[in-house]
């Protein structure tokens, strides 16, 4: 008994003197907690919608007002653009395209197709946008018009960019976001911490060489195997899960090269906290479980409190995974990629200047 | 006149409020093998640290072959200085070749000369295996011996050792110290930290620190000369159950084993006389040891 209480006893003490490990115990629990209860839901909510039909069209103002009043969809401002080309260019969730003459119309016709035109990058967002509105159309129509047997105009839902809600095309490209992201951070910050504990640093800055050149010997083997890693999960994604390659290749390898940055100088940011490859280690759970959770990699980052959104948007996965997608399914344009890309290089410019003010060719 | 290769003046290397090195000057002539010498913390490693620019001093100047250590020089300095740490030079997991690629890299070595360098430094150590061995599939001392080659490759007129035989087997440590040797015959100048006082006895001269202060430097003779005034004894007891002797009638009576080092107060034939019924009695020239137990652990007692 007291052998056991000698292992309790020292294993707790060690636990207490190592202040990375304690933060990653007691502080990443709270910090899990808070994130999974706000961030984290399928339900999707905020959902973007656009109308498109005649001034008048009394029904298809019901129907848009309702769909404003059930919480789960949110106006768009007003746009120079149509409906569709506003789903196309990813500035709206859905379009509600009246037919020809308005809604209203149609109905005292008893004739006419109601278009639902859903952007699908996001299949969890597509799926629930299909039966929110359906929902919405019916009820407006039953309760309010009396209009009760049965629908008289037709519903056409059109699901752009992934018309087959292939859970796998939405997933493919968030992962390889994901991956690339874990490979650089732990590739690079573990084997910096690995120099420092094993006690090699000492012949790296025993060399006549500066810091940028340890921290680019250290960066750029692993950017290239991240970017071999990449190209190998999309090549699983072509290959067994017939996935198409919708946008410009180029503008996949320029914000694969863009994200490099801020990845990368994250992990040196890291390294200069850590003393072994343990730390290291706690660190990146930390690091990765926050930027993948405030991503919008694999949960809508709509459905977040205002201060987490804002969040993610400095979160450079958000954008990396953003590109990704809308690249390969949307066939992104250069103003889309723009912005993003340019968040990326902001954000990694700062992260870089903090790291490398830190990053010390002394012991 | 012939430069000192290391000045040091008035060097300290503060941690907060711990002083690990506390006001340190010396110098280091152009080919000696220059021995730093002290218990575990007594700032060796720190200060050899200092000198090869892994860490910056808190106070005080360091010249290197005539180059002050200020901020912008230190790849210039760099360049002159071999530095092989304790145990961590070699990456274990890539092979002999790939480590001195490597090394050769670091210090912008073109491909004629690492090639050139590589076969002198082989040869010096008379190294014949497979160089495509991994490094942590080769014995301890062929490791070092590999180490040293790495610290050598760009050919500096200074190499520092830091604790270089630790953890050595006794024949890989005298076969290391030939090579120092071979190398301060060739010009080379080496400063080498130890914990093994019958490797010290190799070195010109010695410095001893004691808690981040030097206290002693001199030459091995020397300093046992001026340690030790009068003779030393051996003194082994004849018995098992043998009392002790009274400790106030030495100046020094230290345990090694079964045996003592002591040296008497007063020396007088009536007291050995007294003591031969127990104990025999011989005279002894004092070792290294000797001293660094007198200067360096003696104090602390």
């Amino acid at each position: 008994m007291s052998t056991l209480l000698g292992f309790i006893k020292k294993e707790l003490i060690a636990l207490r003197r190592d202040p990375i490990m304690l933060a990653a115990i007691l502080i990443l629990p709270i910090v899990q907690v808070i994130i999974l209860s706000q961030a984290i839901t399928f339900e999707a909510r905020n959902l973007r919608l656009v109308i498109d039909t005649i001034p008048d069209d009394t029904i298809m103002t019901r129907v848009y007002d309702h769909a404003l009043g059930s919480g789960w969809f949110k106006k768009v401002a007003p746009l120079q653009k149509s409906a569709v080309e506003a789903v196309q260019a990813g500035e709206a969730d859905v379009a509600l395209i009246a037919p020809k003459g308005g809604l209203t119309r149609s109905l005292i016709r008893g004739e006419g197709e109601l278009q639902i035109l859903i952007d699908a990058t996001n299949v969890l967002k597509a799926q629930s946008i299909e039966g929110y509105l359906q929902g919405i159309i019916s009820g407006v129509l039953t309760q309010e018009m009396h209009i009760s047997t049965h629908n008289p105009i037709h519903f056409s839902t059109r699901l752009l960019f992934n018309p087959e809600l292939n859970t796998q095309w939405f997933l493919i490209p968030a992962i390889s976001a994901v991956l690339v992201l874990m490979s650089l951070l732990t590739l690079i910050s573990v084997s910096i911490a690995r120099e420092k504990e094993n006690g090699t640093i000492e012949t790296l800055i025993s060399a006549p060489i500066s810091k940028y050149d340890i921290i680019l010997g250290k960066t750029i083997p692993y950017i290239f195997v991240a970017f071999v890693n990449m190209f190998l999960i999309q090549t699983v994604g072509w290959f067994f899960f017939d996935m198409s390659f919708n946008g410009s290749f180029l503008m996949f390898v320029l914000s694969f090269m863009a994200f490099c940055l801020p990845a990368t100088a994250t992990a040196v940011w890291l390294a200069t906290y850590t003393k072994t490859q343990q730390q290291a280690m706690l660190g990146l759970i930390i690091i990765i479980f926050l930027a993948l959770m405030l991503s919008g990699a694999f949960f809508p980052r709509e459905n977040m409190p205002e201060i987490l959104q804002w969040i993610s948007y400095i979160n450079p996965l958000t954008h990396y995974t953003y590109l990704v997608r809308n690249i390969i399914l949307k066939g992104a344009g250069w103003d889309y990629f723009a912005e993003h890309v340019g968040v990326l290089l902001l954000s990694g410019t700062i992260i870089a200047a903090i790291a490398l003010k830190r990053f010390k060719t002394t012991l | 006149m012939n430069q000192p290769i290391v000045s040091v003046k008035n060097l300290s290397v503060r941690f907060g409020t711990f002083y690990a090195v506390k006001n340190v000057s010396f110098q280091v002539d152009r080919g000696e093998i220059f021995g730093f010498l002290g218990a575990n913390g007594a700032g060796k490693t720190t200060t050899i640290r200092v000198l090869c620019g892994l860490l910056p001093a808190t106070e005080g100047t360091v010249f290197i072959d005539n180059e002050r250590f200020t901020r912008g020089k230190e790849n210039l300095i760099k360049q002159k200085v071999g530095y092989m740490s304790q145990k961590f030079t070699l990456y274990d997991g890539i092979s002999i070749a790939e480590n001195m690629d490597f090394a050769a890299a670091l210090h912008h070595l073109d491909k004629k000369r690492y090639e050139q360098r590589r076969t002198e430094l082989l040869r010096f150590i008379d190294f014949r295996e497979d160089l495509s061995l991994l490094v942590r599939d080769l014995p301890g001392g062929i490791k070092q011996e590999i180490a040293l080659c790495v610290s050598l490759l760009h050919d500096p007129p200074i190499i520092f050792l830091d604790e270089p035989t630790a953890g050595v087997a006794p024949k890989a440590r005298a076969r290391f110290w030939d090579l120092i040797r071979h190398l301060a015959q060739t010009g080379k100048t080496v400063f080498v930290t130890t914990h093994y006082m019958d490797e010290a006895e190799n070195c010109d001269r010695i410095a001893l620190m004691r808690a981040g202060e030097l206290i002693a430097l001199d030459t091995p003779a020397a300093l046992k000369k001026k340690t030790f005034q009068g003779q030393l004894y051996l003194i082994t007891p004849k018995r098992g159950n043998v009392p002790l002797p009274d400790k106030s009638l030495f100046e020094i009576f230290e345990p090694y084993g079964r045996h003592y080092h002591a040296l008497f107060k007063k020396e007088t034939t009536s007291i050995q006389k007294q003591l031969a019924e127990n104990f025999n009695i011989t005279p002894i020239a004092p070792s290294l040891e000797d001293v660094f137990i007198r200067l360096v652990e003696g104090k602390d007692r």
